[in-house]
């Protein structure tokens, strides 16, 4: 891919971008840093993707690396803590944009990926280089946390 | 509740459809950051006067559009407001008129250099200024010289800017930093222009011959280099076994300044602080994102004036350091060792992997392959932390943290090879040794509180 058709490509994910990187690091302008650097990375790597058609999931993979670091970086000023799956009623207390930002880490990803980024089962078990089965278990569990009844595919 | 939950969940969806008006702006910021990377090299200086010759240093700016076009109703500033919107500090001192306008310009050879503005405080001078040339040609400017009025050296500790920025007609910066003394009232300054010649890898470098000599004295403001506020703290903490003591906090509008002084018992060196203020409506004022970080001292690797952006402006009548880090080099750790002649390197830390070197005439370019993740963490595959220091070598010595005779050229960081270079002046010789910037990142188990005001 070469960096104009990537231009063209990364306008129309911007803001699925920004919603997957606001829902792992809850904060506006980390998410904002994140897809910045993201969008940056992959137009520097543009010449590297091969199929044009796993644009999406090529470019969502950097920006999950990227909010990994971030995450890494931001010491202590995590705006929120993980709950454990067994606090149940903490996570039914929270508002749900709170609640996704408690999970714990390897099950809120696959939430944000399923229902706030749109891409399927498949895709998201590619994203995160897991099984399949692994990855509809973890989303079996968030659901169940959050309380949500929503289609599992 | 699962109802409940439901229709929360599509409000969140709604919500979160909202695209923040900076996400527009992603895709040129990438452009333009990719452009300056083939284009762009890394300076600094050494704590002592300078006599800088060619140097070649980068400035790479982050814009923040809703500051500009809150400034673009006044034209006089707007370009300012572009150049400054990078740094809080700096963006403060212009929203509060900290602005100096000098707009004078000299022509020589068909090139005009004209000073525009200066934005100064105690102890760093940034000046904004505009290059054309009639012939259309490239070119980048550097500084040669500082000198005060009766022709000493300016206590230069630092010095960056966007000297090699090609065919650019817009607003540039050259930033001066003052060490212990004060900017003085005047200085006289002297930049060389220099014609970029393409580095055949897509890059620009600047051409050996001067093509025009500017010299500038330039008489500041008493009002915006008058006392900044400084606080006595003289407060000690301690990290991983190692004792620092706070003892002043300067507050200048440009900057904050952390001063520590180190136990004589440690044994190990801070190399850098992981820390921000606070005041009491919870404004946070963090490390800066680039230019001068620190203050090292004299012939040690030890840092002591750590950098943060400035609550000058911020009205805050509480502010509150808090400490949570910090990466510290054990005073016995060994060098690594580059073999010139037989393209080897010893003693490299785990993560970093040398790729080999090329010399031109006395130049010569030390490769490594590291994965860089942020302005000073490399991380390894390990999930250690790992970084050579960029900035000094040694030749000779092999104690190269007493013996800091030699100054980079400059380093570069490719994020697609994940390769860093390292340009060194190596002479006739066939050996050069790198110190390690630190050998572990110590955090704190919950943040240490000094109270500053």
């Amino acid at each position: 891919m070469d960096q104009n058709e990537f231009v063209q490509r990364a306008q129309q994910e911007n803001a699925r971008l920004y919603r997957t990187a606001l829902l792992y690091l809850g904060s506006e302008k980390r998410a904002l840093d994140a897809v910045d650097e993201a969008v940056y990375k992959g137009l520097c790597a543009c010449k590297t993707l091969r199929e044009p058609a796993y644009f999406s999931t090529w470019l969502t993979r950097i920006l999950i690396n990227e909010c990994k670091r971030a995450l890494k970086r931001a010491w202590r000023e995590q705006p929120f803590e993980t709950l454990p799956e067994t606090a149940e009623a903490a996570f039914d207390a929270l508002p749900l944009k709170d609640a996704v930002l408690c999970l714990p880490a390897e099950l809120k990803e696959v939430v944000i990926l399923r229902y706030f980024s749109d891409f399927t089962l498949t895709q998201t078990a590619k994203l995160l280089n897991i099984p399949q089965g692994t990855a509809a278990t973890r989303q079996r569990r968030a659901l169940f946390l959050l309380k949500l009844a929503l289609e599992e595919e | 509740m699962k109802m409940e939950r439901n229709a929360e969940y599509l409000m969140l969806r709604e919500e979160l459809n909202h695209t923040q008006n900076d996400l527009d702006f992603a895709l040129s910021r990438a452009c333009t950051r990719l452009r300056q990377k083939k284009r762009l090299r890394m300076f600094t200086v050494p704590a002592r006067a300078i006599l800088a010759l060619a140097v070649v240093f980068v400035l790479l700016v982050n814009l923040s559009w809703s500051f500009a076009l809150a400034c673009s109703g006044v034209p006089v500033l707007s370009d300012l407001a572009a150049a400054v919107a990078f740094s809080p500090s700096l963006k403060a001192m212009v929203q509060y008129g900290y602005v100096q306008y000098f707009k004078q310009e000299q022509t020589q050879n068909g090139l005009t250099m004209k000073i525009e503005y200066l934005v100064v405080d105690q102890k760093q001078i940034n000046i904004y200024y505009k290059l054309h040339d009639e012939a259309g040609k490239s070119y980048g400017v550097f500084p040669e010289s500082v000198v005060m009025r009766h022709g000493e050296f300016c206590d230069i500790v630092g010095m960056r800017g966007d000297g090699v920025l090609e065919g650019s007609d817009g607003l540039r910066c050259v930033q001066l930093e003052i060490g212990n003394a004060d900017v003085p009232r005047t200085l006289r300054l002297t930049f060389v222009a220099r014609e970029l010649i393409p580095d055949g890898s897509g890059g620009f470098l600047p051409s050996e011959n001067k093509a025009a000599e500017f010299m500038f004295s330039i008489g500041f403001n008493p009002d915006f280099t008058r006392q900044a506020e400084v606080y006595t703290i003289n407060q000690s903490f301690t990290l991983d076994g190692q004792t620092f003591t706070v003892t002043t906090v300067e507050v200048f509008p440009t900057q904050t300044r952390v001063n520590l002084e180190a136990d004589a018992a440690n044994t190990s060196w801070i190399t850098e602080l992981f820390c921000y203020i606070e005041d009491e409506s919870g404004t946070r004022y963090d490390r800066p994102e680039e230019g001068m970080l620190s203050t090292i001292e004299d012939d040690k690797p030890m840092r002591n004036a750590f950098r943060l952006e400035s609550p000058y402006f911020g009205g805050g009548k509480q502010l509150t350091l808090y400490i949570l880090g910090a990466a510290l080099l054990d005073k016995d750790a060994p060098s690594v060792k580059v073999d010139l002649k037989n393209n080897t390197a010893h003693g490299l830390p785990d993560g970093i992997t040398f790729v080999g070197t090329e010399r031109e005439d006395d130049l010569v370019r030390l490769r490594f392959s590291l994965r860089r993740t942020g302005n000073l963490l490399y991380r390894s595959e390990s999930g250690n932390d790992v970084s050579l220091d960029s900035r000094y070598y040694s030749l000779s010595d092999p104690s190269v943290k007493t013996a800091r005779e030699n100054f980079q050229e400059y380093s570069e960081y490719d994020p697609e090879t994940q390769e860093e270079t390292y340009v060194v002046n190596a002479g006739e010789s066939s050996v050069v040794y790198l110190l390690p910037a630190y050998t572990r990142i110590f955090e704190a188990q919950s943040p240490i509180f000094i109270e500053i005001k």
